[in-house]
C-alpha cells in the first residue's frame, strides 16, 4: 500500500492504515528527533508527539514532496517546541560496545559538536548529514529559499568542521 | 564519504524500544477517532473557505494587479479616439487571460497536489474540483463584472451588451480548458491553455482589427451556444474525473 492510499484510507477513520503508515516512518521520525536530542527516551516522546500532531493538523497538509518531508516539519516544529521550553538536555550514555575511551570521546565530542549549533543550523545537519535529503529537499521542510538553505548547510558545516578539528587537536 | 560525513556517522543511533512504537500507534489511533468524530465535520461554508485557503496567494495578487491594468488601460483608451475602438477587443481577449491566470493554480490538479488536499480534507476528489472552479468561476465572473461595468459607463454602451463580449471568449476558453483537462497530459497542460488563450487572443483581434462587423444578435447566439457547450463539458469533466484521477 502506497502512502496516497494509506491516506486516502486513515481518512476515512481506518486505524490499520494508520498503523501501516505510523510503522513505515517510525524509525526515519525518531532517528530525527534522537539526532536533535541524542536522548533515546526524549526522542521516543517527541516522535509520538510528531505523529499526534500529524493526525491533529491533517486539515492543513500541504505536500512537500514526499509525506516523510512533511512529517520532518511537524517534527522540526515539535523539537524547536521542546527546545523553547526547555534548555536541557540529558544525553544518553554511551552504549556499552562503545566503551572504548577514544570511540566514546569522539562520539561525545560529535554530539557536543552537533548540539552546540543553533536549532536551524542542526536542522539542515541533521536532515542532510543523517536524514539524506537533498538541498532542494532542505529548503522545502525549512520554509527557505535554496540559497538561504544552502547558506545555512555550509555555515553549519563549516562551524562542525573547525570544532571537530579542535577537539582533534 | 568526505571526513565530516565520516566523523559524523560515527554517533551510532539507538534501536527504539518496541513498546514506545506501541504506545504511539494506540495515542494515534486514539486521536484519530476523535477527529474523525461528527464534531469536527466541517460546514460547507468552512469547506470553501478551507479550499479557499489552498489557493495560493500569488494568484489573487495576479488577478488584482490584472484587474487594475485593464482598468488603467481602458481609462487611457476612452481619452484617445484611436484607442477608443479598441476597449471591446481589449475586454474580449481580457476574459482568456483571467482564466489562463486561474490555470496555473488549476494545474496543481495534474501534479498530484489536489489530490493531497483532498486526502488531507476528508472530501472527495469531486467536490474539491467543484468548489475549486466554483471559486475560480466566481472570482473571473466578479473581475469580468467590474471591467464590463467600467467599459460600459466609459463608452456609454449597455452593460449587457459589453458584458457578452467577455462571456462569449470566457465561455470558449473555458470550454478549452475542460476538454485539455480531460484529454491533455500532466506536462501539456498549462503549455496547451497557454496556445489556446493565444489563439483565441488572436481571433478576437483579427475580427476586430479587420473591421468585421458583429451584430449583437451574433453575439447572444455565440454567447447562448457558448454557454450550453461549456456546461456539456462540465457534465463531461466530472465523468471523466474518476479516470483522469487514475492517470494521476
Amino acid at each position: 500500500m502506497d502512502d496516497t492510499q494509506c491516506l486516502a484510507q486513515i481518512k476515512s477513520g481506518d486505524g490499520n492504515a494508520l498503523e501501516t503508515l505510523i510503522k513505515s516512518y517510525y524509525q526515519s521520525v525518531f532517528a530525527y528527533c534522537y539526532r536533535h536530542t541524542a536522548n533515546k527516551d526524549l526522542a521516543q516522546d517527541l516522535t509520538q508527539d510528531t505523529f499526534l500532531k500529524m493526525i491533529k493538523s491533517i486539515d492543513k497538509y500541504t505536500h512537500y514532496g514526499t509525506f516523510q518531508n512533511y512529517l520532518y516539519v511537524i517534527a522540526g516544529n515539535v523539537c524547536k517546541d521542546y527546545f523553547k521550553k526547555s534548555k536541557l538536555i540529558y544525553m544518553d550514555n554511551l552504549p556499552e560496545q562503545e566503551a572504548n575511551f577514544i570511540a566514546a570521546e569522539d562520539i561525545l565530542a560529535v554530539r557536543d559538536a552537533i548540539a552546540a549549533l543553533p536549532f536551524c543550523e542542526r536542522n539542515v545537519i541533521v536532515l542532510r548529514y543523517y536524514q539524506d535529503c537533498t538541498v532542494p529537499e532542505i529548503a522545502k521542510i525549512t520554509n527557505t529559499t535554496l540559497a538561504l538553505a544552502k547558506y545555512r548547510l555550509r555555515t553549519a558545516t563549516a562551524k562542525l568542521r573547525t570544532r571537530l578539528e579542535d577537539f582533534n587537536d | 564519504m568526505t571526513d565530516l560525513s565520516r566523523k559524523l556517522a560515527q554517533n551510532p543511533l539507538p534501536q527504539y524500544d518496541l513498546s514506545a512504537l506501541q504506545h504511539t500507534v494506540n495515542a494515534a489511533k486514539q486521536a484519530l477517532e476523535l477527529t474523525a468524530s461528527p464534531q469536527h465535520t466541517s460546514s460547507a461554508g468552512q469547506f470553501f473557505l478551507a479550499q479557499m485557503r489552498f489557493i495560493s496567494k500569488q494568484m489573487w495578487a495576479l488577478q488584482g494587479v490584472f484587474l487594475l491594468c485593464t482598468v488603467l488601460l481602458i481609462t487611457f483608451f476612452t481619452h484617445s479616439t484611436f484607442w477608443a475602438k479598441q476597449i471591446f477587443p481589449l475586454l474580449a481577449i481580457a476574459a482568456p487571460l483571467l482564466i489562463l491566470i486561474n490555470i496555473t493554480d488549476f494545474a496543481r490538479f495534474y501534479s498530484g497536489g489536489m489530490l493531497e488536499i483532498e486526502m488531507a480534507t476528508r472530501f472527495s476528489l469531486q467536490k474539491v474540483a467543484a468548489a475549486k472552479l466554483l471559486i475560480f468561476g466566481c472570482s473571473d465572473a466578479l473581475l469580468l463584472l467590474i471591467l464590463a461595468a467600467f467599459s460600459a459607463a466609459s463608452t456609454q454602451t449597455g452593460l449587457f451588451s459589453t458584458l457578452l463580449v467577455c462571456l462569449v471568449p470566457f465561455n470558449c476558453m473555458c470550454c478549452g480548458c475542460m476538454i485539455l483537462l480531460q484529454k491533455c497530459t500532466v506536462a501539456h497542460f498549462t503549455n496547451a491553455a497557454v496556445c489556446l488563450a493565444a489563439a483565441l487572443g488572436g481571433a478576437v483581434f483579427l475580427l476586430y482589427t479587420n473591421d468585421i462587423l458583429i451584430a449583437s444578435a451574433v453575439w447572444y447566439g455565440a454567447f447562448f451556444i457558448t454557454s450550453i457547450a461549456l456546461y456539456r463539458q462540465i457534465f463531461l469533466f466530472f465523468k471523466t474525473l474518476p479516470y483522469v484521477i487514475e492517470r494521476i
